[in-house]
């Protein structure tokens, strides 16, 4: 029984730090991670359920939390696969690895990274998904702090992201 | 005809594997297809409910508790039909939107996917079932924000990556107290075997919660706005339309159906309540604030999901819970069409003129007289005025609090009508000004100031790093003076202000003939396909309220009574 009260806690303390990093940290790699943390502590919860209501003859484990432990893996293997993905080109098109913070992108479509909120996605539908060029995301050098049209010219970038390689400057 | 309800979801799911086999302009006939085979398939599910009421399908034969059933009752047929529906005026619409387009080879696919998503999702009886459903849709619709191909649509996809899986995280984390707390996961049973206690309230919480997150309800909307204005038109109308419904239809189940044999519902109910009545007023209030088309309607979204969820306030005390039922059930549905309908609109305009900023909308209705038409019938829906669906959902709701003497929250449901009517004027204001903005009369207006008519609409700041498309750029008068920089205003009436300000500076030849092959083909009128699924849909929503009196009876087959014992437990027997 102490066993499983453990089990859960540690489940329930994976879980607010996962939310806690969730919601604080900026970097949506960090995120990411975040949401992997919290679904282990999610699954460590289940399968301490799954312990705690035995089947009353054998005393095995519950099957169906276990199964619902599975199930609930592989969608967090795919979203986090998914997620990586997005991040990946992402980074590519915009050269930052955090969500611009402010809320209201309509207001002030001069702060833009890049291009066009209100441009015809028509147009442009689709292309730019297929044309982005297949860079690697740990590449060793920095990105140049101009180079790309796309690039983010506000300062607001480096105070927020955490770029793979270090983008210090010497 | 017996395994119909396993095969509306089969059917579009076998479509997608399909259409991912095969060249993807086969991919608008596996979906029309679809459309026939599903449509044909609702008519029996139909048929059978009116003759016999709720049923259930064991699929594969196993039967609780081993399996994992489909359960079918009115308000999941109704979500059926809507999804039915408003998937085909939206594939009409995209067949002419991404024709020719590369998108389209992922488009199909994942809007097959969908469908086979949301129907899994209406018919299942099992709430972690629902879960796995909770998941595609979200990973679905980020892969579908993403084909607009922007920054930001990606990131705003990230954004609603990162939120939907933080809900549906809560969810799952509910779904296991409620698992623990009962021994079942089927929302049909619950009601019966769920205990009373700690574990259940804090199951309510957490699936509460996940689910907010994932509809949007204020204030947890943050996601909600970028996501669907930055997504590709018909991609917006499915998220609005259909996809915040999926997360709300959970919420409906747990609320009305689970918990309140079990818990003190009425005492939280209030506070969601409360909830739906800030998303109302703030929603609405935001909305008012934008300048562009597409935030706007998104807005708009999160003002009437208010609605949805103010219900949850209603809801709680009569003790007979259909009239309530009936009216969300009804609104939701309105809601559907009319914001797809919006949303399509708003991509009309958007690849017409290049742009959808609301101050340039000036002219749109001698120039797309069908779209704004639509904005104006699909508004009078969203506002809740007669005849339309969204004034019989938005009167039975009122009447529901009347009769209950809940005077604030008809107060509410008031208030927020106004401002919907506000910000449905808003548009039609500006799309009905007199008056030529410079998009319309781009080949005089771009002889003195090229940037406006850029493809990507908005005059750029100077210093802005946005490159300027080849074509005007190329051209010798690309950097513009200064003054011309200021746009027609949309309550000028004169014509065209760019010229009469500016006598013409006899305009350089290349620049002349640069403007003149720029600018036709963003100035060809609309495809037929775009404006009439558009105008389709809004007339739909608009002539909903004369057809309510069937789907308010549909509704009522299967609402949850007030005792403990469900309809449909005895089929088990």
């Amino acid at each position: 029984m102490t066993t499983l009260l453990w089990y859960a806690l540690v489940g329930v303390v994976l879980l607010a730090i996962g939310f806690a990093s969730l919601i604080l940290t900026p970097g949506i790699l960090r995120k990411i991670i975040a949401l992997n943390i919290m679904s282990s502590g999610t699954f460590l919860i289940l399968v301490s359920l799954a312990r705690r209501s035995p089947d009353p003859v054998t005393q095995a484990p519950d099957p169906v939390p276990q199964a619902m432990v599975l199930t609930g893996i592989v969608v967090s293997v795919s979203a986090t696969a998914m997620g990586l993905a997005f991040l990946l080109r992402y980074y590519e098109a915009t050269g930052r690895l955090a969500l611009p913070e402010d809320d209201l992108p309509a207001l002030d479509p001069a702060k833009q990274p890049t291009g066009s909120p209100d441009g015809p996605p028509a147009t442009s539908s689709g292309d730019a998904l297929t044309a982005l060029p297949p860079h690697a995301i740990l590449r060793e050098e920095p990105l140049p702090a101009t180079g790309g049209s796309s690039r983010p010219t506000s300062g607001e970038a480096p105070t927020s992201t955490v770029l793979p390689g270090g983008r210090h400057r010497p | 005809m017996n395994h119909a309800p396993v095969l509306v979801v089969l059917l579009p799911l076998l479509a997608a594997l399909t259409s991912l086999l095969l060249p993807y302009r086969l991919a608008p006939w596996l979906f029309s297809g679809c459309l026939a085979g599903v449509g044909g398939l609702l008519i029996p599910l139909y048929q059978r409910l009116i003759a016999t009421g709720v049923f259930r399908y064991r699929i594969g034969g196993w039967g609780w508790p081993l399996g994992i059933d489909f359960y079918l009752d009115g308000t999941g047929f109704i979500m059926l039909a809507m999804t039915w529906a408003l998937l085909a005026g939206i594939g009409w619409y995209s067949l002419a939107y991404f024709r020719g387009r590369p998108a389209a080879a992922h488009f199909w696919p994942l809007l097959l996917l969908v469908w086979a998503a949301l129907d899994n999702l209406f018919l299942t009886a099992d709430v972690f079932n629902m879960y796995v459903t909770l998941e595609l849709l979200g990973l679905l619709s980020v892969a579908l924000i993403a084909l607009a191909g922007t920054s930001d649509a990606f990131s705003a996809a990230l954004r609603y990556l990162l939120a939907a899986l933080g809900g549906s995280m809560c969810y799952l984390l509910g779904v296991a107290m409620i698992y623990s707390a009962s021994g079942t996961l089927d929302w049909v049973f619950l009601r019966t075997v769920l205990t009373e206690g700690p574990r259940a309230a804090m199951a309510l919480a957490l699936v509460t919660a996940g689910l907010m997150l994932k509809s949007a309800i204020f204030p947890l909307h943050f996601w909600l706005p970028r996501a669907h204005a930055n997504a590709p038109a018909p991609v917006s109308a499915l998220l609005s339309s259909l996809m915040v419904k999926a997360s709300f239809y959970i919420a409906l189940r747990m609320w009305l159906w689970i918990f309140p044999g079990v818990l003190h519902t009425h005492v939280a109910g209030p506070l969601l309540g409360l909830l739906g009545a800030g998303a109302i007023l703030y929603g609405s209030l935001l909305a008012l604030r934008q300048d562009r088309l597409k935030l706007l309607i998104a807005y708009s979204t999160v003002a009437q999901l208010g609605y949805l969820f103010v219900f949850f306030a209603l809801s709680m005390h009569p003790e007979d819970v259909t009239p309530a039922l009936q009216a969300v059930v009804f609104f939701a549905l309105s809601h559907a069409f009319a914001k797809a309908a919006l949303f399509m609109g708003a991509g009309v305009v958007q690849r017409t003129l290049g742009h959808d900023s609301l101050d340039r909308l000036a002219g749109c209705a001698q120039r797309l007289p069908q779209i704004v038409f639509s904005f104006g019938v699909a508004g009078v829906s969203l506002i809740g005025l007669p005849p339309s669906g969204g004034f019989v959902g938005k009167y039975l709701l009122i009447d529901t609090a009347i009769r209950e003497r809940q005077w604030f929250w008809a107060g509410v449901l008031a208030v927020g009508g106004l401002l919907a009517g506000a910000y449905v004027f808003k548009i039609l204001a500006r799309a009905m000004a007199d008056g030529l903005s410079p998009t319309f009369a781009p080949h005089l207006a771009s002889i003195t100031a090229p940037s406006h008519v850029l493809p990507d609409g908005a005059p750029k700041a100077a210093g802005d790093t946005f490159p300027a498309p080849a074509t005007v750029a190329t051209g010798p008068t690309a950097p513009t003076e200064g003054p011309t920089t200021s746009f027609t205003p949309p309550t000028t009436s004169a014509p065209d202000p760019g010229i009469s300000r500016h006598p013409t500076p006899a305009p350089p030849a290349a620049a002349i003939s640069a403007a003149m092959t720029a600018v036709p083909a963003e100035a060809a009128p609309p495809d037929r396909g775009l404006v009439w699924s558009t105008w389709t849909l809004a007339m739909t929503a608009f002539l909903l309220g004369l057809l309510a009196l069937h789907p308010l009876q549909m509704i009522a087959i299967g609402a949850p009574e007030t005792g403990p014992r469900l309809p449909g437990s005895e089929i088990l027997k």
